[in-house]
């Protein structure tokens, strides 16, 4: 009796039950999304999807290499790329420097960058939907990739290592990177502002700009403010909530990570602030701040899979 | 049940996350088309319903897994895009291109609409912007676009399912 009516209204009845499955799937995963591990079918879905990613990013990378070196310029553009490399290697190289030497400098102890390992990983893959900023990583917990692990560029902060569907199992061939971007990543952060600080009447003009050359981050030339706050995504920018509505708070300054939360070593570089609007109602202005990393040109990054010894 | 029919179905999907996920030659004015959505639409059209809400509920698992967000989000936006694009096929001769495109632009503004709905509800602080308001549209007509294609193998695995004729044979009389 009951299969037979079943039957005769499968139509509507496993539409309903998808929904009242994948209803009952979300609750679930949204309550308990702390605990719970990807499953091993999640894996392999993730896994049977990463191979395809890879080939195909071989391949269209494989063409543009052709064109690019064959064809487009030769030789310079391989010196191009290996200078550009070199570049990116040597700014991160002078952020450890100089986080290194302002912590001497100051002699407070700060979590270091000594003794930090990196793996380096090619993006194969971007988000599927506009509105989650990942992306997908050549290198998982094969690697020694964990969830939590910050992952940089020479420019500055990336995103971290979250797992495949939210979970915190890392694939062991690939993992997903939430982008700095993203409205889900939330980074305590701390203003940096050129030093000496020069005076400005208006709060909207900026300060003076770096020296030449274009160091894009060293806190030896940077003063920490007591101005600190919390750096959230908003697609194509970051937003600094929580700042003090008396804050001085200018065009150019910098903004650090500060070090809590424990994901994102104190001292790398966020981005610099582009806006500022005093509150009129609110405890907060509203600050927007653009990414130091260029996340459209993004192909290669570095995962920071040791986070090196505390300063003795 | 035809295997064959289920296993090209499979594979397009696959097919369909990948290209998403890697071509970035797809992207047309920053705007990104939304392939497997513009094939559970058309699977709403063309696919009967157990089969064409079960491929939903997969891709859904699919950009669950892929957007590293919670799991379920897009399993229940698919499965109602799914049921939304399957009545329209009811209410009106929607199999028409130009019917087509008009759908699957509806159903891929009532798509993010669904998303961000579920992530405000489910805590994942996602939040329309002015700016994702205004490419909201273009990325509608670039889904649709992008669907255009894909028309066409849906169609063809739609046909591979339906019983072949049986073959005409002359009888000699004798």
């Amino acid at each position: 009796m009951l299969p037979d009516f079943v039957k005769s209204r499968k139509d509507i009845i496993v539409p309903i039950a998808l929904l009242i499955i994948s209803l009952g799937v979300l609750a679930f995963n949204s309550f308990t999304r702390s605990e719970y591990r990807i499953n091993p079918f999640s894996r392999l879905v993730l896994a049977i999807i990463s191979y395809p990613q890879r080939w195909v990013n071989g391949i269209v990378g494989g063409m543009g290499h052709v064109w690019k070196h064959y064809v487009d310029l030769r030789g310079a553009r391989l010196e191009n790329d290996v200078l550009h490399r070199q570049m990116d290697d040597l700014q991160m190289r002078l952020q450890v420097l100089s986080e290194e030497l302002e912590r001497t400098r100051m002699s407070v102890s700060a979590p270091a960058f000594d003794g930090a390992q990196f793996v380096t990983a090619q993006i194969i893959g971007l988000s599927p939907q506009e509105e989650y900023r990942v992306m997908t990583i050549n290198v998982g917990a094969a690697s020694g990739v964990r969830y939590g692990m910050p992952v940089i560029t020479g420019a500055g902060v990336a995103g971290k290592i979250i797992g495949g569907g939210g979970g915190r199992t890392v694939p062991p061939t690939s993992a997903t990177v939430l982008l700095l971007t993203d409205p889900r990543c939330r980074v305590d952060a701390l203003i940096y502002r050129f030093n000496p600080p020069l005076k400005t009447p208006n709060a909207q003009e900026p300060v003076a700009a770096p020296p030449e050359p274009k160091c894009p981050w060293d806190p030896a030339n940077w003063q920490q403010t007591r101005i600190r706050g919390v750096v959230q995504g908003a697609q194509d920018k970051l937003i600094l909530k929580f700042v003090p509505r008396d804050a001085d708070v200018r065009l150019g300054d910098r903004v650090v990570s500060s070090g809590l939360g424990g994901v994102f070593p104190k001292g790398l570089l966020l981005g610099t602030i582009s806006r500022v609007v005093p509150p009129e109602v609110g405890l907060s202005p509203y600050i927007e701040v653009a990414p130091a990393v260029n996340f459209q040109t993004l192909e290669e990054v570095k995962v920071m899979i040791q986070k090196g010894n505390p300063a003795p | 049940v035809n295997w064959q029919q289920h296993f090209l179905m499979v594979i397009l999907i696959l097919a369909c996350a990948v290209a998403q996920t890697t071509l970035t030659v797809l992207l047309w004015k920053g705007a990104q088309p939304d392939l497997l959505l513009a094939v559970v639409v058309l699977a709403g059209l063309y696919l009967g319903p157990v089969a064409g809400s079960l491929y939903a509920f997969g891709m859904g698992y699919i950009s669950d897994l892929l957007t590293g967000g919670v799991v379920g989000i897009f399993m229940f936006d698919r499965v109602v895009i799914y049921v939304l694009a399957n009545r329209m096929s009811h209410l009106f001769y929607a199999k028409s291109a130009a019917a087509q495109f008009i759908v699957i632009v509806l159903l891929s503004i009532v798509d993010t609409l669904i998303v961000l709905l579920l992530s405000l509800i489910f805590g994942q602080g996602l939040v329309i912007r002015e700016t994702q308001a205004l490419y909201l549209p273009i990325r509608a007509i670039v889904t649709a676009l992008a669907g255009m294609p894909l028309y066409f193998i849906i169609k063809w695995i739609e046909q591979m399912g339906k019983p072949k004729p049986p073959p005409r044979t002359l009888q000699k009389k004798t």
